[in-house]
């Protein structure tokens, strides 16, 4: 075994940080990249990364060392395939052609159920404008006008629509809502 | 200011609600940050270990939201519309329809005249073969009318009370058919068996 072989992080090492982060870092490389290709080629390169220079990171902070390697491996894709990154971004489109594992999967159906539920909980002016956001893929100026509220407005019920889902699928036994 | 240089900086927010990390990394995931916002959302993610997570946290929220179809959801009603139908609209109706039941009553008394030099029996025999109401009463129309027609005014019942503020058909027919005031069943029935007849016609 050479030098670098030794001082090198153990592929074993590797297999558990992958296991672990993956799925968090992919989800974190899509909202940079808003491209789920993009999205994998880099999560590659990190892991690579890894396998490679691993062995510099200190353990305790191992998670968010491949989190700023992921991203600077997002913005160099970013410079290379000249991705434009301020445009508005149609999310369910985007994400429409995630690829998943088969745990992910499974856990996705069990999320399937809590997310009906927690969307039959939000109010009927926050669920039309998740529904206008997320699934009509429109931007928040073209809510406004659409339903004649001020911008500030349709903002707000947005912002409480989502804190609601997410304390929702949290916790579906969260009382606490606005 | 227009719609399009609104920023998440200039909205004015509620005291308690100041931008948090989820609501950020969620406007960063869609794009609608501004120029500065995204720059400055982007050298937060250099350093800031929350705030990547919170991205990432948005990307699998949105993910599992967008899974469920979104189905019964309401159909937005904009400011300042009327969700219920007004009054007038259904008045209105109200009074097209009996507006029109008077004149099949009309256009029926004045075949009922213009065929005088035909019996009265065939007249009803002409009226009842085109009549065809199985849930009606047995007696013909034109004979109810001619019925009617001869008994004293004081026999000839008594007008139905208006519903609402739609004024009667009946008071111009005063004039026409000489003091001839018809009962609202007497309309309703003609109504609906002229109806039949210019059908069928």
């Amino acid at each position: 075994m050479t030098t670098d072989e030794r001082v090198r992080i153990d592929p074993a090492a590797v297999t558990a940080l992958y296991a672990a982060h993956a799925s968090e870092l992919r989800g974190f490389l899509i909202g940079v990249l808003r491209d789920v290709d993009l999205a994998n080629e880099a999560l590659q390169a990190t892991f690579g990364k890894l396998v490679e220079l691993g062995h510099t990171a200190r353990k305790e902070s191992l998670k968010g060392w491949l989190f700023r390697v992921a991203f600077h491996e997002a913005l160099a894709l970013r410079r290379r395939k000249s991705v434009e990154q301020r445009s508005f971004v149609k999310l369910r489109t985007v994400l429409r052609g995630c690829s998943e594992t088969p745990e992910d999967r499974l856990e996705r159906d069990e999320t399937v159920q809590k997310v009906r539920r927690a969307l039959e909980r939000l109010s009927p002016e926050q669920r039309i404008i998740v529904q206008k956001k997320l699934y009509e893929e429109k931007t928040f100026a073209v809510i406004a006008g659409e339903l004649n509220l001020p911008l500030g407005t349709v903002l707000t019920r947005m912002r409480t629509a989502l804190r609601n889902l997410g304390n929702d699928l949290r916790d579906p036994q969260s009382s606490r809502r606005s | 200011m227009t719609l399009a240089n609104l920023t998440l900086e200039n909205l004015t927010l509620s005291p308690h609600q100041e931008p948090d990390l989820e609501w950020r990394a969620f406007l960063y995931l869609s794009g609608e940050m501004s120029t500065a916002e995204h720059a400055a959302f982007e050298h937060l993610l250099e350093t800031d270990q929350s705030a990547r997570e919170a991205v990432a946290s948005a990307v699998h929220l949105v993910e599992s939201i967008t899974d469920v179809p979104m189905t019964g959801a309401p159909v937005a009603e904009k400011k300042g519309s009327v969700v219920s139908k007004p009054p007038i609209a259904s008045r209105l109706r109200a009074f097209v329809a009996l507006a029109a039941s008077a004149a099949a009553l009309l256009l029926a008394l004045s075949f009922i005249d213009s065929v005088s030099d035909r019996t009265r029996d065939d007249d009803l025999a002409a009226i009842q073969r085109t009549v065809r109401q199985p849930n009606l009463p047995t007696v013909p129309i034109g004979e109810m009318l001619s019925l009617w027609s001869q008994a004293d005014p004081s026999d000839r019942g008594w007008e139905d009370d208006d519903e609402g503020d739609i004024e009667s058909p009946s008071a111009p027919m005063d004039e026409e058919a000489g003091e001839l005031t018809v009962p609202g069943w007497l309309l309703a029935a003609v109504a609906s068996e002229t109806d039949l007849l210019f059908e069928e016609n």
